[in-house]
């Protein structure tokens, strides 16, 4: 059956199709930006997008998650980082050869293709709600079946701001 | 489906009027309260009071031009203070000034009003970064790391009261403060516990709120005395007009935020006559304590305003966090 | 007591991170360090026989976790032994070197009982970054400058990999539902004609190539290898290896059933790894450089005992891997203790060495011809049961090819124990080494013998281990 723009799954579509523009052209500018901060906006617009579907896949609690981490902290180190290290304008400086666009291009082509048919060609098993995406439930399944991913993340956090210390903490031997 | 919707933009339009005018007369409210505060009349030329002094600015910013300097990074520099604007804007989607105003509850507002006040700080970099300026970066990077140090004892505070209530939902948060202000979360005593740091924490909630909407004493983005105008230097007209929109928006949230977690929202203090008006009073009498706040306190230095943070507020809350879970597992 | 060795090793790194906070001795933090790898071995050794599932079923202690949390304790063991000074390691950040060291031998050691994809994931992330944190840590006394481009490189790479395994795992849950590898194992089969099952299963399985140098993977050795301190660097040439392999053994015998496409694409990986690894190994003139190729090149070997996907040819992947830490560690024990500053050592810097410190010349040389697969050492057993695992199931080109880079390898191993025996010392001074490096360098020499003589009784172990898991 055909479905319509209009309709109520039409309009969900082009709602899902609106956030996968976003975090697509987030990413592009992400890589492409020629000043390190616009890279860092283009990743901002990413996680946006990204958090857009963690929404319309039903799980408001992981969006809001992903912005508060992601855009709140994440970006906002880095492009701390960025400023307190004051790097040159213009990164892109080093020669590159004129055939690493045509290639770059042809294998991005290949690459979309062969994920494209491949979710094409896949029978993708209908989509099944594990469960209601609430906080309670999270909390549940983060203490139950995830409790030893949960408490490994913390010891992977603890990790890294220890190895962050240790890393910063001489200064840089010149 | 599509009722939900237009019910949703409506209270999209009505937040920002409500944003706009509170802006609007709290900058008068600002300026009379200075006045007062310095022993000087404040606004008085433009209608009874200065009453008129607001709208006046109001087109006067929006008829000014809107100057672009030459060598800003133009986009970045156009987005910022839309950004800085548009989250205040939707915070206030969700916040319930009664059991029946409240545009869309959703049952996890509070983390939704976090999310969007952390976008804020994004906004202040990429104004500041955008405007090639000196004073503007050196303004948005304090800025953001006030943001962030001060963000951090806020959350781990909202996530005590958020404890106690056992719900993220703001109107379940009032709710289980209703009946008196001697049930309110600012008490020590709550849910049978005997907390007593909670008033610490209320008090920690609130300088954070002070720290996170940029005002004195912790104004370091905008210190006038040393960064010209901070991260909004450049900006010129209706640019300038969102920033400085958006921060009063961010006093107006803090404040309610401040309210419902702490002050039981729109419940009356003495179990009667419940509603909004509560609500109102209740935010205006904290707005003008931040108003009060900042003519009277001097501004503090960027490094003591992070000490204050990162080796008191933290560690405090941090133990009132540990504290509370504690009381609400042994009880 | 099942989870009797990860709370050791927990409890030893909180007993580091009580060290890092205070200025101890020297003395006071090798000692730990030797006692506490100790302790870890004989707790794993104590809980060998332990069954049973944790954490709601993510974490499953049987044989084959347990054999490996073995391997993994003793290598560390080793690691801890040999490079007792730390000579390469900044001075001031010892202690945490070590808590470092043991995070990432947590993460592994998880990782060998963990039967769900997000605790494998997360386990894998831990012991990684452990290891990224180290590299930078070599200290600038040695004369290298680029210990902080290597760990970059290092982590730049290692998040790539991990983003294509998080792709693969997304698709596997997509495709089945559940993230437990029974589950998974259970619904396979029925999704084996799925092209996108057999693509995510690849590139689950590049995550792991990562850590194992598996030929598109392998862009990090080399630098990795000569960026980081010597004793770093032995740690990642064999610990994180033998892990590497018992995952890939949980997940390719999952990937069994998905025919053609997987096995060509391991064959190929493997080929080009033998090839890459060799031919580049060929010009190296710096040892940790050349090391590191060669490990590409033996990381194509253990390949071809997984695509068997039969037990035997597991358990002679479990075998090579096992000999090849040891020829490792080996030649590792013998760099560091010639770098006497916790330099890099080019070939060229053995010379003589039989005359400087024989016991180090004899154990390089037992290392090196194992390495190049000449009997009676354990890898040339090792070659052998693969390339006739192999062979059983008709890869003939694939083992001509094998065969063919085992001839080049040994040009290059022997080059260097030529640089041992027949040149002169060139004005280098005696090597110093101490009683416990001495007689670590004997055993480890026996054991290369011994394994080698008589791979029957390990072989059989690990036979039995893999059986529990298929």
């Amino acid at each position: 059956m055909m479905k319509t723009l209009f309709s109520a799954d039409g309009l969900v579509g082009l709602l899902f199709l609106f956030n996968l523009i976003v975090t697509v052209v987030g990413g592009i500018v992400a890589c492409n930006a020629e000043r390190l901060v616009r890279a860092v906006i283009g990743l901002v617009v990413c996680f946006v997008g990204v958090a857009g579907i963690y929404f319309f896949l039903n799980s408001p609690f992981i969006a809001m998650m992903h912005i508060l981490i992601y855009i709140g902290a994440v970006a906002v180190a880095i492009s701390f980082a960025i400023m307190l290290a004051a790097p040159e304008e213009k990164m892109r400086t080093g020669p590159t050869s004129p055939l690493s666009g045509p290639i770059g291009l042809i294998s991005t082509l290949l690459l979309i293709s062969g994920l494209v048919s491949l979710a094409l060609k896949t029978e993708w098993t209908s989509v099944t709600k594990i469960n209601d995406g609430s906080v309670k439930t999270i909390g549940i399944q983060l203490l139950t079946n995830h409790s030893m991913v949960f408490e490994l993340i913390s010891i992977v956090l603890l990790l890294a701001i220890l190895g962050a210390l240790v890393i910063a903490r001489g200064g840089r031997e010149e | 489906m599509s009722l939900t919707l237009i019910n949703v933009l409506a209270a999209v339009i009505i937040a920002i009027a409500f944003v706009a005018a509170n802006a609007a007369y709290l900058v008068w409210a600002e300026r009379k309260g200075a006045g007062f505060i310095q022993r000087r009349p404040g606004p008085t030329e433009n209608g009874p009071w200065g009453l008129l002094q607001p709208p006046v600015d109001g087109i006067k910013l929006m008829t000014k031009q809107l100057l672009i300097p030459g060598g800003v990074d133009k986009i970045i520099f156009v987005i910022a203070p839309v950004l800085a604007m548009f989250p205040s804007i939707v915070s206030f989607v969700t916040i319930p000034f009664s059991d029946t105003i409240v545009a869309h509850n959703i049952n996890i507002g509070l983390l939704m009003i976090f999310v969007f006040g952390s976008m804020s700080a994004m906004a202040i970099l990429m104004g500041g970064w955008s405007s090639r300026n000196k004073y503007s970066m050196i303004s948005s990077v304090r800025a953001v790391s006030q943001a962030v140090a001060y963000e951090i004892p806020m959350l781990i505070t909202a996530i005590t009261v958020v404890m106690i209530a056992g719900s993220l939902d703001l109107m379940e948060i009032v709710h289980k403060q209703s009946g008196g202000f001697w049930h309110w979360n600012i008490w020590p005593f709550q849910k049978g516990l005997f907390n007593i740091l909670m008033p610490a924490s209320f008090l920690i909630f609130f300088i954070c709120s002070l720290a996170e909407t940029n005002r004195a004493p912790f104004d370091l983005g905008e210190a006038e005395s040393e960064l010209v105008a901070g991260y909004h230097t450049e900006y010129s007209s209706m640019g300038f007009g969102l920033f400085f929109m958006g921060e009063y928006a961010n006093i107006v949230i803090g404040a309610c935020l401040t309210t419902i977690l702490f002050l039981g929202g729109w419940d009356c203090p003495f179990g009667l006559f419940p509603g909004v008006w509560w609500f109102i009073v209740k935010i205006y009498i904290l707005i003008f304590t931040f108003i009060w706040i900042r003519w009277t306190f001097p501004r503090t230095t960027i490094y003591s305003l992070l000490n204050l943070s990162w080796k008191v507020l933290i560690p405090i809350s941090l133990f009132n966090l540990l504290l509370t879970a504690g009381l609400l597992k042994v009880f | 007591m099942l989870f009797l060795p990860e709370l050791t090793i927990l409890g030893a790194g909180l007993l580091f991170f009580l060290l890092t906070l205070g200025q101890p001795s020297e003395a006071t933090i090798k000692n730990c360090a030797s006692a506490v790898a100790a302790v870890i071995l004989f707790t794993c050794v104590l809980c060998v026989n332990q069954t049973g599932n944790l954490f709601y079923g993510a974490y499953r202690v049987d044989l084959f976790s347990q054999i490996f949390k073995i391997l993994i304790a003793a290598a560390t063991l080793v690691v801890f032994l040999f490079g007792n000074g730390l000579k390469g390691i900044k001075q001031d950040s010892r202690p945490e070197y070590y808590l470092f060291l043991l995070v990432s031998n947590l993460g592994l050691v998880m990782l060998v009982s963990s039967v769900e994809l997000l605790a494998i994931f997360i386990a894998l992330e831990l012991s990684s970054f452990a290891v990224y944190i180290m590299v930078p840590m070599r200290t600038t006394a040695t004369g290298i400058f680029f210990q902080m481009e290597a760990g970059i490189k290092y982590l730049l790479f290692g998040v790539m990999a991990t983003g294509f395994m998080l792709f693969g795992m997304s698709y596997i849950f997509g495709l089945t539902g559940t993230t437990s590898l029974d589950g998974i194992a259970e619904q396979l089969p029925i999704l084996a004609n799925r092209p996108a099952a057999v693509v995510a299963m690849l590139m689950i399985l590049s995550g792991f190539f990562y850590k194992l140098a598996i030929f598109p993977f392998h862009f990090w050795v080399p630098d990795v290898y000569e960026g980081a301190a010597n004793e770093t660097t032995a740690f990642i040439a064999a610990v994180p290896k033998m892990a590497a392999v018992a995952l890939l053994i949980r997940l390719t015998s999952l990937a069994s059933h998905q025919g053609e496409m997987v096995l060509n694409l391991l064959m190929v990986c493997s080929i080009l790894s033998m090839f890459y690894g060799n031919l580049s190994a060929l010009v190296q003139k710096d040892l940790k450089r050349m090391l590191g190729f060669s490990g590409i090149a033996h990381a194509g070997f253990i390949l071809l005992g997984l695509l068997t996907f039969k037990l035997t040819g597991y358990a002679s992947a479990v075998y090579y891997i096992v000999g090849y830490a040891l020829m490792n560690l080996a030649c590792f024990l013998v760099i560091c203790q010639v770098a006497a500053k916790g330099e890099n050592l080019g070939i060229s810097d053995l010379s003589g060495l039989h005359k400087r410190a024989p016991i180090l010349a004899l154990t390089l040389t037992v290392a090196l011809f194992s390495l190049a697969g000449i009997p009676p050492f354990v890898g040339f057993t090792g070659k052998f049961m693969l390339l006739l695992g192999a062979l059983r199931e008709d890869h003939l080109l694939l083992v001509t090819l094998a065969a063919i880079n085992t001839a080049i390898a040994i040009y290059y191993y022997l080059s260097v124990v030529r640089m041992t025996f027949c040149s002169d010392s060139n004005g280098l001074g005696n090597v110093q080494t101490g009683f416990l490096a001495n007689s670590l360098s004997l055993i480890l020499v026996t054991v290369i013998i011994v394994m080698g003589v008589a791979p029957s009784w390990f072989v059989a172990l690990a036979e039995s281990a893999i059986k529990t898991i298929l």
